[in-house]
């Protein structure tokens, strides 16, 4: 037999269970785990976007699921998760702690046999759509695909040259090297672009020819040369860095005549070293650390390229047209093309 | 007492056998036990906190996320309670067991940016069976009790309100996704390409079971008649509570939706299915299937039209 207050204790549970219930539903809240429960209400357009994630290795791009390769992460909450953090008041702090969340999460499911994938040095989201037909006939090849996401995080070696360089540690002989790339790329040293409109030389041991080049702020500030390039597509590299006083900034790269560069973002300019490369050390980037590069359409006439500030200042060494390279390089020293009989014999 | 307060003791209080609710607590626990087998709250600990976005619940109650050595174990404190409550060994404790670490780690996903509505009506569930007397029977603490002896307990108010927890779970559930669908989608969810919309897209991001979906969004008015009788069913899901014929109607209709949900999107709401398990009348279908005769049957549990 149910004793009179036990009734009303549970009837009190229950009413308080009704309430918040309805209260969720009145007011649209998420109280978990009371809901409004709004999955699917919403009417559906005929456009499906879907979210896919890519891993970055030195061979390319390569599928990553989140459950498989960041678990315990589900897909959705590590897109949740990253735009909540690049919200956040101190979106910067919390950003480098999310990517090494991932990546130490990424190596720990691999070493436990989760997936054999390849070194991980950045992951990509893109945001792809189709518009719907009938019968999904489309369903292999979106209609549209788009990067919102990129996140970097140099290899080790790297990672420990580039600390060394930002506190001027390295070695003579680490600063004179040079990499070999190869004789169809064009490599021009910014020290030798023409100044036009505000600017300087820089005097820097570590740039390639032992001077920079720094551009004002000024928007009308820019530098420019011509250069021979052969027919193709090339990406475009720039070895630069943000000042050690921690100035931040990116450039503005294009080409006046001869060749067009595109990038995957006409808002961000080009360099960013500050996304993921300490202050003081000069490094390799396209449009940011990790993000895809941007590439130059050679006609096979002279180009005339132009660089520009963007934002704020920063110091430009080199300006790489890779034939070859098409992710980020997973070195920071200067590059030369290898002479003709060198590269013959690297075939 | 007023009509309206009889009329609410007489839905969660009237005696009743406790064989449905010894049937649906051994079901539930076990079910519970079986999706959850695999469970491994440690890895959670390893994320920054950055990725740690607390429940407003967390916040009200200051709950943290424990060490991972400390998840590990409520982990396997939460599996021995799911099993003691299964087989009802220690019923009381087990099941309130099961309901406190059981909500901690249920919730803990939900404090990682996104959550989910999968498996709240669990955490409820878990409640009131640990307020609930479900393992008078069919349970090692009845038969301890009873010496071996097989003694039918008298039918109690204490074996249904349980049950219609689990009822009313089960309808402010579908009954808010309806209204939400109403409220948001309006007359475009069922009248546009809405359905046929849903029914294409799973094909693009998820991987259904069958390729019926694609077949169905062929036919307008087929989509049509699918989403008004979704959102039909779905609000009028308060119906069952009260009445017996609705019941047949409804409940088996949610059902279907919920197994079409998963043959045609690819979207699982396996959680669901055990709350499901408590409208089921298995004292009554026990009796229609039991092979003695009618006279040497046991007592009908009693069951009264709410």
């Amino acid at each position: 037999m149910m004793t009179p207050p036990r009734r009303g204790l549970l009837s009190g549970l229950f009413l308080l269970l009704i309430g918040g219930q309805v209260f969720d539903v009145v007011f649209k809240r998420e109280d978990w785990p009371f809901s409004s429960y709004p999955m699917y209400s919403e009417a559906r357009s005929a456009v499906v976007v879907r979210e896919d994630l890519a891993g970055v290795s030195a061979g390319g791009e390569f599928p990553l699921t989140a459950h498989r390769h960041f678990a315990p992460l589900d897909d959705a909450r590590f897109r949740r998760a990253l735009k909540r953090v690049a919200m956040a008041k101190d979106g910067g702090i919390r950003r480098d702690a999310v990517i090494e969340t991932l990546f130490r999460r990424y190596e720990a499911l691999r070493a436990a046999g989760v997936h054999d994938d390849p070194d991980l040095l950045g992951v990509r989201g893109y945001t792809v759509e189709w518009d719907i037909l009938s019968g999904a006939v489309n369903r292999g090849t979106p209609d549209r695909r788009k990067l919102h996401l990129y996140v970097y995080r140099p290899p080790a070696e790297l990672r420990s040259r580039l600390a060394r360089a930002a506190t001027g540690e390295l070695s003579t002989s680490e600063r004179d090297a040079r990499r070999l790339v190869p004789k169809a790329d064009v490599v021009v040293d910014a020290a030798k672009l023409s100044l036009e409109r505000g600017g300087e030389r820089m005097t820097d041991p570590d740039a390639a020819s032992g001077f920079a080049l720094r551009l004002d702020t000024r928007p009308e500030a820019y530098a420019e040369t011509e250069i021979n390039v052969a027919r193709g597509r090339y990406s475009v590299w720039l070895r630069g860095k943000t000042a050690a006083d921690g100035d931040t900034g990116a450039l503005s790269v294009a080409a006046i005549a001869g060749a067009e560069i595109r990038c995957w973002s006409s808002t961000i300019g080009m360099g960013n070293w500050q996304d993921a490369i300490p202050a003081g050390a000069f490094a390799w980037s396209s449009s940011a650390p990790g993000a895809p590069p941007c590439t130059l359409e050679a006609t096979g006439r002279p180009v005339t390229l132009r660089v520009s500030p963007h934002t704020g200042r920063v110091l430009l060494d080199q300006i790489w047209l890779a034939s070859e390279q098409a992710e980020q390089p997973e070195f920071a020293e200067a590059v030369t093309p290898a002479p003709p009989h060198a590269a013959e014999a690297s075939r | 007492m007023s009509a309206a307060a009889r009329a609410w003791d007489r839905f969660w209080f009237t005696p009743q056998s406790a064989t449905d609710l010894a049937i649906c607590r051994v079901l539930f626990f076990g079910g519970l036990l079986y999706q959850r087998w695999w469970i491994d709250s440690g890895p959670w600990t390893e994320l920054d906190e950055a990725f740690w976005f607390p429940l407003r619940i967390f916040q009200i109650l200051h709950l943290p996320l424990l060490s991972a050595s400390i998840l590990g174990a409520l982990d396997q404190i939460w599996l021995l309670a799911l099993a003691a409550s299964c087989v009802g060994l220690l019923t009381r404790v087990s099941t309130a067991t099961a309901f406190v670490v059981g909500a901690y780690l249920i919730a803990i996903p939900h404090n990682f940016g996104k959550t989910y509505h999968s498996d709240a009506v669990i955490v409820f569930m878990l409640g009131a069976l640990a307020l609930s007397r479900c393992g008078d029977k069919w349970s090692v603490d009845a038969w301890v009790r009873q010496r071996g002896r097989s003694v039918e307990p008298p039918p109690s108010g204490e074996y249904r309100w349980p049950i219609r927890v689990a009822w009313l779970l089960w309808v402010l559930l579908y009954a808010a996704a309806g209204i939400s669908k109403i409220r948001n989608g309006g007359l475009d969810w069922v009248f546009s390409d809405s359905f046929r919309n849903i029914l294409l897209a799973h094909h693009y991001t998820h991987t259904p079971l069958v390729g019926w979906g694609i077949v169905l969004a062929e036919y307008p008015w087929v989509c049509t008649l699918l989403a008004g009788g979704t959102i039909f069913i779905e609000t009028l899901t308060p119906m069952a509570l009260f009445s017996r014929y609705a019941r047949w109607i409804v409940i088996p209709s949610l059902g279907l939706m919920q197994v079409g949900i998963g043959l045609l999107l690819g979207v699982r709401f396996d959680a669901y299915l055990l709350v499901f398990l408590f409208w089921i009348p298995w004292g009554q279908i026990g009796q229609r299937l039991a092979p003695w005769p009618e006279s040497e049957r046991p007592p009908r549990p009693v069951s009264t039209p709410a």
